[in-house]
């Protein structure tokens, strides 16, 4: 399912963009006047894969996906401080949803870790994944984000610049979610399992201590330990693979849906964009749980201590 | 590697800009929301779990006790009846026993009220006597004019009176 809505994202992605410079030179954007459609003609509203800069505070920019993630930050900063506020031993409101959203999710957990106490430990942080992509994805949706903004000239062209673009609509806060889930991961195993046996998952030195133990009783070690050196240092590039994959899997789906909402809306302003924003509500939904749940997945394997398993292997394979 | 940090704007400050944001948000979830509403349930649950042990101590409670209420019941019921047959059985002696003092009593009475009647009778025929003894010396003499002796006269009387 991953592959293939990665390469349905990228096909997204390359035919929105073309459908979008082609709106931009055939059709003159319908939220103007006609009479400014040959000053609107000079503008240019192709979608851009990355984030314009706002403001820049030293060297610091400040991009309309950041200024989006604040706000989401915010809303989740004001829901999490009303819930603090009201809750109480009977739920009411607010609560009630939150303690279903937690009943549901541990559960699901459940189904995952297969043990609680490591579904609590990991729950945090999992929920804490989904609400800030869940916000972000749907705030990107909010009317207004992406269709307010200025006219900047940039290189002798006039480029329309959106105040607000969906913050998992910037491949930086994507790749930093990334980023947060598999090196969390590994910090999760480090306190799980220990450093040594986390390293050796990558570069696997145990292996290579066993071939003079073993070597003896069973020559086969001599092809099997650099067989699981080498797997180590797929796993390295595996852990690379999961930040890209994670990243770019979430990046595209929202960019894809919001190039889709601004061809349809160019298409028809009216009634038609409606199915494709339920759609994408529906989309960014998803791509939360699927991200927070490639989450909880990296963070159990890696709490798993699979040398043990290996290790048992090895004695029963001479018995064999 | 380049061209894709360049295609897609890739900036560390705002990849680290966005770690912050995902730190302050998980932070505040923690904190906020997840940790006291993680202890308001578990301390929901075992208060539920007390409140089903306590329910189900006072369902055993309530059926031990009335078990224990029936059994006394029953109890109460048994000496209530044995009490009853004893207070009859005592009743019983007791009528007995004072229907005999009655009638011993009345049987008493009735020898007194006999022995009065006899005495009285005596008396009044003794009395009645020495009135018809008076009459018969009083008729002789007048009869006879004269007074007789005394001990003549108290024999004859006795005669006639016999």
């Amino acid at each position: 399912m991953a592959s293939v809505s990665k390469e349905q994202s990228r096909e997204l992605l390359k035919e929105s963009q073309a459908t979008t410079q082609a709106l931009d030179h055939e059709v003159p954007a319908n939220t103007h006047e006609a009479s400014t459609e040959e000053h609107e003609a000079e503008v240019s509203h192709e979608a851009t894969l990355f984030a314009e800069p706002m403001y820049h505070v030293g060297n610091f920019a400040i991009t309309n996906a950041l200024v989006t993630s604040w706000v989401a930050v915010a809303i989740i900063v004001l829901l999490a401080v009303m819930l603090r506020k009201k809750l109480a031993t009977i739920p009411k409101g607010i609560q009630n949803v939150f303690e279903l959203f937690i009943e549901g999710a541990l559960s699901l957990c459940d189904q995952v870790t297969g043990d609680r106490n490591i579904s609590q430990k990991i729950f945090p942080i999992v929920s804490s994944v989904f609400f800030f992509i869940l916000i972000n994805n749907w705030m990107g949706l909010i009317p207004g984000v992406g269709s307010f903004g200025y006219i900047q000239t940039h290189d002798g062209h006039d480029v329309f610049v959106p105040f607000l673009r969906g913050g998992t609509a910037d491949l930086n806060t994507t790749l930093a979610l990334g980023l947060i889930s598999v090196i969390g991961s590994n910090i999760f195993g480090i306190i799980s399992i220990g450093a040594w046996k986390m390293f050796n998952k990558y570069i696997n030195i145990n292996a290579l201590l066993e071939i003079p133990k073993k070597v003896l009783k069973d020559p086969v070690v001599l092809v099997t330990a650099p067989i699981n050196i080498f797997v180590g240092l797929i796993e390295i590039v595996g852990e690379i693979a999961k930040i890209a994959s994670l990243s770019l899997r979430l990046f595209g789906n929202v960019f894809a849906g919001e190039v889709l909402l601004g061809a349809m809306s160019a298409l028809m302003a009216y009634f038609v964009p409606l199915p494709f924003i339920f759609m994408e509500v529906l989309v960014g939904f998803i791509q939360a749980l699927i991200f927070s749940m490639l989450t909880m997945v990296y963070f159990t394997i890696a709490a798993q201590d699979h040398s043990h398993d290996e290790h048992h292997e090895g004695e029963m394979h001479p018995a064999h | 590697m380049e061209s894709l940090i360049q295609t897609f704007h890739i900036d560390f400050s705002l990849l680290f800009a966005q770690i912050v944001n995902f730190g302050i948000v998980f932070l505040v979830l923690y904190v906020f929301a997840l940790k006291p509403l993680s202890k308001v349930m578990q301390e929901r649950t075992k208060v539920i779990e007390k409140g089903v042990v306590d329910a189900k101590m006072a369902a055993t409670t309530l059926a031990q006790t009335q078990e224990e209420s029936k059994k006394l019941v029953t109890q109460a019921k048994f000496e209530a009846q044995e009490i009853v047959k004893a207070a009859h059985a005592v009743a019983e002696e007791k009528r007995v026993a004072m229907i005999n003092q009655a009638k011993d009593q009345v049987a008493g009475i009735v020898d007194a009220a006999k022995q009065q009647i006899n005495q009285e009778k005596m008396k009044m025929i003794s009395e009645a006597k020495a009135e018809v003894t008076q009459l018969v010396i009083a008729s002789t003499k007048a009869v006879l004019g004269k007074a007789v002796h005394q001990s003549i006269d108290e024999q004859v009387i006795k005669e006639s009176v016999k």
